[in-house]
């Protein structure tokens, strides 16, 4: 195979993808390497591991590793994997620690990963064994923005700001619109799909089209209508994209909220708070932006957020045809007790495994593997060319702006896709 | 009562008592089994409240070692104010239900195939005449279209007193989960 034949995967102008970049194992197994070795994906919300000592397990890709909070508030990430037999040394989900110490032969671990010691270090080991040299594996870059921590393992990625390009003037709509930003409700709920990693990143990047049949029996027509009538969808960077609601001029600051009319989480304790602190947003994201409310988000290639149920998750790969998804609830930091748990409430009723909307979507996604498996069926591309033509550039925001309608974000993500492949050369036969 | 108090074995009720709810607790899973979910409402109290907190992978303190506090369960549990896979209540229950009732109620239509297995049900008193605290252990088997299949495992603790249309109504109910990632799409059934 050739590297033409990933041109022949996803089309020049992004609106013919292939069934096999969904379900073909070789690809997966280069995607792993050629994506995820070098992207830069989400580990955790600084908020997770306020304290010294502090640390969540994370996955990137496939690879298992420690995001932990060191002296100097200094955050690290490390491969989960003692340097001496490649034993997990941190056998929790989450806690606070001075070392880890693998159950093996006790090769001890600093916070920040380094190599503290081990039995008979002196007594055992040559002289020409450097401490320096036997830490834990740092991931090699580690950047925070609005307290969302990424990382990456190729050494030679752009930053992370640089990454996320403009998508950054939207992401502050939801994580700054207050001073003290917002925090994760607890520990993540997580779960499996029989699907694509992909399929719920491309959803989220931009997907205003299935909410009124998907979700028909939730989203009531006039919901639907007034979704596709007010929305825009959004592409600020090849491989993000979101959908966008920008509420006219002179809307009344009680319906700002970041939830739908007739969903959970738009309770009245709820749109009150949005309202009192309505004034603190203007300030803080100017005109314009207090008055986008945008639906979901994705970063490429697989953080998402969905703005209107308060929640940021990521789909991580496990398979072609499996996917494990990581799902946090949030709230701004400084809500009241009593809007933060109406907020989790929302959130649980909506979206994540008991979720009634996520329900609908997982069933959709996995059904999809019906359509990947058909390899008699190869020659036939699924179809993203709605909307195709009428995205555009506006002087007032940044990105390639069009109807909710449009799938433009979906065509750049699997563009920004192809381009993450073809960096790594041709592909193997 | 948010969590699951398991050290405490409580005096356990008359023999005859103790049966009536263990029917009732049979005939609910039955119920849900049936899908007769509209049904399975008037098993619960109107102030129910339904918990299934998160379990994860918690480490034990040093402190604690050479105790029981150690490995305590409770501490792989996803605290009150913190996200749940459910947390509410009886109006929230009877929403989700409704909705599940239409054919393109996607996650509903064709229907799984459930069935609970319920034993290890204790009775015993509480400090209420009118209130006991029933714990069963519960295992679930799904099965989906043609291959989706899971068995899923735990506890619950369920406050129950006498009284609505069944005789015994759920006041309260705590899941205890015995899993950690959830191997299915969906918690796409009532526990």
């Amino acid at each position: 195979m050739q590297n033409q034949m990933l041109s022949d995967l996803v089309s020049d102008d992004g609106t013919r993808v292939s069934r096999r970049v969904f379900g073909d194992e070789t690809l997966y197994k280069e995607e792993l390497r050629r994506v995820f070795h070098r992207s830069w994906l989400y580990l955790a919300h600084e908020s997770e591991i306020p304290n010294v000592g502090d640390y969540v397990s994370a996955t990137m890709g496939e690879t298992p590793v420690i995001v932990t909070r060191g002296k100097g508030n200094k955050v690290h990430a490390l491969l989960n994997a003692c340097r001496h037999r490649g034993v997990a040394v941190c056998r929790a989900n989450r806690g606070n620690t001075r070392a880890f110490v693998c159950p093996y032969h006790a090769w001890t671990y600093g916070i920040d990963g380094r190599f503290m010691g081990a039995p008979f270090r002196k007594e055992a080991y040559p002289d020409d064994f450097d401490n320096k040299d036997w830490g834990l594996v740092p991931v090699a870059k580690v950047a925070s923005y609005c307290g969302l921590i990424f990382g990456t393992f190729d050494e030679e990625a752009e930053s992370l700001d640089d990454h996320l390009g403009d998508m950054r003037y939207y992401l502050d709509v939801t994580f700054d619109r207050r001073a003290g930003g917002v925090e994760i409700l607890g520990p993540p709920q997580k779960w499996i799909l029989e699907s694509n990693w992909k399929l719920p990143a491309e959803n989220q990047v931009g997907d205003n089209y299935h909410a009124g049949h998907l979700h028909g029996t939730f989203v009531s027509q006039p919901a639907y209508d007034e979704i596709l009538d007010i929305a825009q969808n959004v592409c600020p960077k090849r491989g993000h994209g979101l959908g966008l609601r920008i509420m006219p001029e002179g809307t009344a600051p009680s319906s700002m909220f970041p939830g739908c009319e007739g969903l959970p989480g738009a309770s009245p304790a709820v749109r009150e708070y949005y309202e009192e602190v309505y004034a603190e947003t203007q300030e803080r994201l100017g005109e314009l932006r207090s008055r986008m409310r945008p639906l979901s988000h994705t970063v490429f290639p697989n953080f998402s957020l969905l703005h209107p149920t308060y929640t940021v998750r990521v789909s991580h790969p496990r398979g072609s045809h499996r996917a494990e998804i990581w799902s946090w609830a949030y709230a701004d930091k400084d809500a009241p007790d009593e809007v933060k748990d109406q907020i989790r409430k929302g959130y649980m009723l909506t979206f994540g495994p008991s979720g009634t909307l996520e329900k609908e979507d997982g069933e959709a996604w996995q059904q999809q593997v019906i359509g990947n498996k058909m390899e008699v069926a190869n020659d036939y591309p699924y179809y993203y060319g709605m909307g195709v033509g009428t995205e555009r550039r506006e002087e007032a925001m940044p990105g390639l702006i069009g109807p909710a309608l449009s799938e433009h974000p979906q065509r750049n993500y699997y563009l920004a896709w192809r381009e993450a492949m073809e960096r790594g050369g041709a592909l193997p036969q | 009562m948010s969590r699951i108090d398991e050290e405490r074995y409580g005096e356990p009720l008359p023999r005859d008592l103790a049966y009536r709810i263990e029917q009732f607790l049979y005939q609910e899973a039955r119920c849900l089994a049936s899908r007769r979910h509209r049904e399975w409402l008037t098993f619960l109290a109107d102030d129910l409240s339904y918990k299934i907190p998160i379990r994860f992978t918690a480490t034990g303190s040093l402190q604690d070692q050479e105790s029981d506090e150690l490995w305590r369960v409770e501490n792989e549990l996803s605290k009150p104010h913190e996200t749940h896979f459910m947390d509410e209540g009886k109006l929230e229950l009877t929403a989700r239900i409704a909705k599940t009732g239409y054919l393109k109620a996607w996650a509903f239509s064709p229907p799984p195939r459930t069935r609970m297995h319920i034993s290890n049900v204790e009775a015993s008193s509480t400090d209420y005449d009118d209130e006991y605290r029933v714990l069963s252990n519960f295992l679930i088997f799904y099965s989906r279209h043609d291959h989706e299949q899971q068995v899923y495992s735990g506890m619950r603790e369920d406050r129950i007193r006498p009284g609505g249309q069944r005789g015994f109504e759920i006041a309260s109910r705590v899941v205890t989960p015995d899993w950690n990632v959830f191997q299915g799409a969906a918690l796409n059934f009532f526990i």
